[in-house]
């Protein structure tokens, strides 16, 4: 832990290579580009020895790509800027340099072998270094136990990982990057999946850890971790150091404001007028929605809204707090456990996709590559995939209509590409978010459920959907719209619901909300959002 | 740069030049000067083999397993396998033999019977790897087993001659049905995956199982049914082959599913299924065909086919693997 308050400048600490230095990490002015687009225009981060650092940021600050960087997956020469490791520059080619130099990266999807155990999976890198040695199953087990007891990390080491929770799995992670000494420990978004007892849990942990000497890098966008664990924040925001403070220096409000920080743009169109009497489409009551990894739980309870034509309503909520799987229980994809779903006044439960779309509903899915798209197939067979009856007479398509239709989506979307039977693979990301619009939209929806749309889309593309959806909506589409980009949540909603702790916690009025209040909304404690400052208008619809 | 919202659509190019364009870069045009390099460089070998009449032999002797990669190509396009296709055709092609012989069965009932049997089969594939998800894989070679051990067990493991489809032989040997019938369904499937409802629905299945459900897509239904037409077909092959030979035995379509497999690959159908040709496979199959006849044309030793064939799997798999590493989806 560090009793510097003020940051030292990063040129000191290069010139005392000799010395043990005083950062185990550091990376400096890191530019990071892809084809003229700037990921990181200059990021600095310096970590303490022996201390937590917290990393935050919104979506598309830069944290992962500051982390692949550190990884070694954007290896050394494809960034400008220097990495430091205990006061050593590092060239990382990959990640295997990095695990070489001391980088221990846990990531935030859990990658373990579930048919070994707890004792194989720490001792795995060690295994994969000398293969043909005998495999002492009680000598290694009782070297794991030891080494598990003495980082107070609550394993069973002979416990086959399959059976494990996520939370011990992800401890598995833990001790496996432990094991191999590193000079810093990166938990990438570590809390994502766990309950609050496992949170408080795994913090206890890595505090102990740190008493142990251990320097670890605690990458989150949740305020309330950084707050209760971190000795030291960086804030990024749009491939920038926003921030850098030791623990006196921050409370919420100074995070906040280092992650917003910036005026929107034009790249809004205007938030369409809504007439006071607009029908009410889509009326939601009492609904509880299954977790789907987690069957028989459930994910969301009680959740109640209504949603008008014309109406932009916003989603707010945490990746995890249920926003996709209650449109994927709209659109017949995820299990709606209680509750009634009102659609045009009468109570629908949409068994599947095609009985959703009968009904008047529309997905856009947020992973357009696992569930959007046909990658094999060109624009034309994918724009025309959920209205083949309407294409084909009989059993047989008709291929000039089909042609037509897909002909006035591109244009209509304006998809850049050479002609309709291009195939989808070798469109840009924002032209395939395109295609995947186009689709959902041939079937005329009433409502339209939109999953993160603009992720991983280039900024000329997100003005192209944001205009599609304002048109969407004056022409009477009513439109629940998933973001974590508060931004865009703000400028484009009516309303917006917020999702956490398994229910709606709030409705906000989008022209009255501000990113500080939503943001406040989504990632703090329950308590913590009593007594907000500030003109707040909880509209109920 | 245009600004945002400026439609960014090309001129259409005229149709005929674009019909033209398609039918230059087609797949199967690549495979067939494949084909004809390898004809032509036989006869250089030895002009026999461009004289004696060996293609008429060629044709027919891939007839049968033409057939079954129907099947199989339609399969391996929505995502799934059936290597229980040679086995099939051996258990049908033997109920209908014994169903003749020693029930005294009418033919025509006896072969609509061995259908019903082929179509079983293939419903049984389908549940066991659609319902109890089994990977197809591993369920299909289950199934080769227990079908030809059927057969072996029906037929006590010895040849059973069928006079009683002697007018139906008769009329073969004067118009080959398998080699018509093979044709027929070669071209009934193309028309089936490239202008029907049907097919790009399996083409959806097979490319992107999870995109096809939330765009409504009964996948399961797709395969099942696709399950089912593969059995039918492998039965129709063994019926077939009842007829041309007068006469059956329990190595009947031994090795059908691995020759159907490598057409396929061969005729450039992707093993990840999502879309294929079944022209292809019709030039695939003609290509291991010739190579296996041309072969013994030229005397080289029958060894080298097994060899030689394996070696063009194997290479026409990598090609498909590597385009695929070089443009990720």
């Amino acid at each position: 832990m560090s009793d510097q308050l003020v940051p030292t400048p990063a040129g000191l600490a290069s010139a005392q290579v000799q010395t043990p230095s005083a950062y185990a990490l550091e990376m400096e002015s890191i530019v990071k580009t892809f084809g003229g687009v700037h990921a990181l225009r200059g990021v600095s981060l310096q970590v303490r020895r022996g201390e937590i650092h917290g990393l935050i940021g919104q979506n598309g600050a830069g944290k992962s790509t500051l982390m692949k960087i550190l990884d070694g997956y954007y290896p050394f020469g494809s960034f400008v800027g220097v990495v430091k490791v205990a006061g050593r520059e590092v060239q990382l080619g990959s990640p295997r340099d990095a695990q070489a130099v001391g980088i221990a990266i846990v990531p935030q999807e859990t990658t373990v072998v579930e048919a070994l155990s707890v004792t194989e999976n720490v001792l795995l890198a060690e295994l994969a270094q000398h293969p043909i040695q005998l495999f002492g199953r009680n000598r290694s087990s009782a070297r794991a136990a030891a080494f598990l007891a003495e980082n107070r990390i609550p394993l069973d080491p002979d416990a086959r990982v399959a059976t494990l929770s996520m939370h011990k799995k992800q401890l598995v992670m833990i001790a496996r990057a432990l094991y191999t000494k590193p000079e810093v420990l990166v938990l990438d978004e570590p809390t994502s999946s766990l309950t609050s007892d496992e949170i408080d849990n795994l913090f206890a942990i890595v505090r102990s850890l740190r008493g142990n000497g251990l320097t670890c890098l605690f990458i989150t966008h949740k305020l309330d971790e950084i707050l209760a664990l971190c000795d030291r924040v960086t804030i990024l925001r749009d491939g920038l150091t926003a921030g850098e403070y030791a623990r006196a220096e921050f409370d919420a409000d100074r995070l906040i404001t280092d992650m917003i920080g910036r005026k929107l743009g034009e790249l809004y169109p205007p938030r369409p007028s809504l007439a006071a009497d607009a029908p009410e489409v889509l009326r939601v009551e009492g609904l509880a929605v299954e977790n789907p990894r987690i069957p028989g739980t459930e994910i969301l309870h009680d959740v109640s809204f209504t949603l008008h034509a014309g109406e932009i309503l916003g989603l707010g909520g945490l990746v995890g707090s249920g926003r996709s799987e209650l449109v994927t229980a709209l659109y017949g994809q995820t299990r709606i456990l209680r509750g009634q779903v009102i659609l045009d006044g009468k109570p629908v439960r949409p068994s599947g996709a095609r009985e959703a779309m009968a009904a008047g509903i529309g997905l856009v899915t947020e992973d357009r590559k696992k569930e959007g798209l046909l990658f094999n197939l060109n624009i034309r067979e994918n724009v025309t995939l959920n209205v083949l009856d309407e294409v084909s007479r009989g059993i047989l398509l008709d291929r000039g209509r089909e042609r037509h239709l897909a002909r006035e989506t591109v244009r209509d979307l304006s998809v850049s590409a050479p002609s309709t039977a291009t195939k989808v693979t070798n469109l840009s990301g924002g032209n395939q978010q395109k295609v995947v619009l186009g689709k959902v939209l041939l079937p005329k929806p009433k409502v339209l459920l939109l999953d993160e749309p603009t992720k991983g889309v280039d900024i000329a593309s997100k003005a192209d959907i944001y205009r599609l959806m304002t048109d969407l909506a004056r022409s009477g589409v009513a439109l629940i719209f998933i973001s974590s980009e508060f931004p865009e949540l703000i400028a484009l909603s009516h309303r917006v619901v917020v999702l956490a702790g398994g229910t709606v916690r709030e409705t906000l009025d989008g022209v009255a909300t501000s990113e500080k209040r939503l943001m406040r909304s989504v990632s703090l404690l329950e308590q913590a959002v009593e007594g907000m400052p500030q003109g707040i208008s909880d509209s109920e619809g | 740069m245009s600004a945002v919202g400026v439609a960014r659509v090309p001129a259409p190019e005229s149709p005929l030049r674009a019909r033209a364009r398609a039918f230059m870069s087609a797949p199967e045009l690549k495979r067939l000067l494949v084909l004809v390099v390898i004809i032509v460089a036989f006869t250089f070998m030895n002009p026999a083999f461009f004289r004696s009449g060996s293609f008429a032999a060629i044709v027919q002797a891939m007839a049968f397993i033409g057939i079954v990669a129907v099947g199989q190509t339609l399969l391996i396009i929505a995502g799934e396998f059936d290597l229980s296709v040679g086995s099939t055709a051996a258990l049908v092609s033997i109920v209908v033999a014994v169903l003749m012989t020693q029930w005294n069965v009418d033919p025509v009932v006896a072969m609509l019977a061995g259908l019903a049997v082929g179509g079983v089969v293939g419903l049984v594939n389908a549940t066991v790897v659609l319902r109890l998800r089994i990977p197809s894989f591993i369920a299909t070679i289950a199934m080769l087993g227990i079908a030809r051990g059927l057969a072996v067990w029906l037929s006590s493991a010895k040849a059973i001659r069928v006079p009683q489809l002697a007018q139906f032989s008769d009329l073969d040997r004067v118009v080959s049905f398998s080699v018509v019938l093979m044709i027929v369904f070669v071209l009934a499937g193309h028309f089936l995956v490239v202008r029907t409802n049907f097919g790009r629905l399996m083409c959806a299945t097979g490319g992107n199982a999870e995109a096809a459900r939330v765009a409504g897509v009964k996948t399961l239904r797709v395969k099942a049914i696709l399950f089912v037409t593969s059995g039918l077909l492998a039965g129709l092959s063994g019926i077939l082959s009842n007829i041309h030979f007068g006469s059956t035995t329990i190595a009947t379509g031994s090795g059908w599913e691995l020759a159907a497999v490598a057409a396929v690959v061969v005729g450039g159908t992707s093993l990840w299924g999502g879309g294929g040709t079944l022209i292809g496979t019709l030039i695939g199959l003609t290509i291991l065909q010739t190579i296996t006849s041309g072969l013994v044309v030229v005397k080289i030793d029958p060894w080298w086919q097994t060899i030689l064939i394996g070696a063009i799997m194997l290479a026409s798999v990598s090609i498909d693997t590597l385009r695929r590493r070089a443009r990720p989806a």
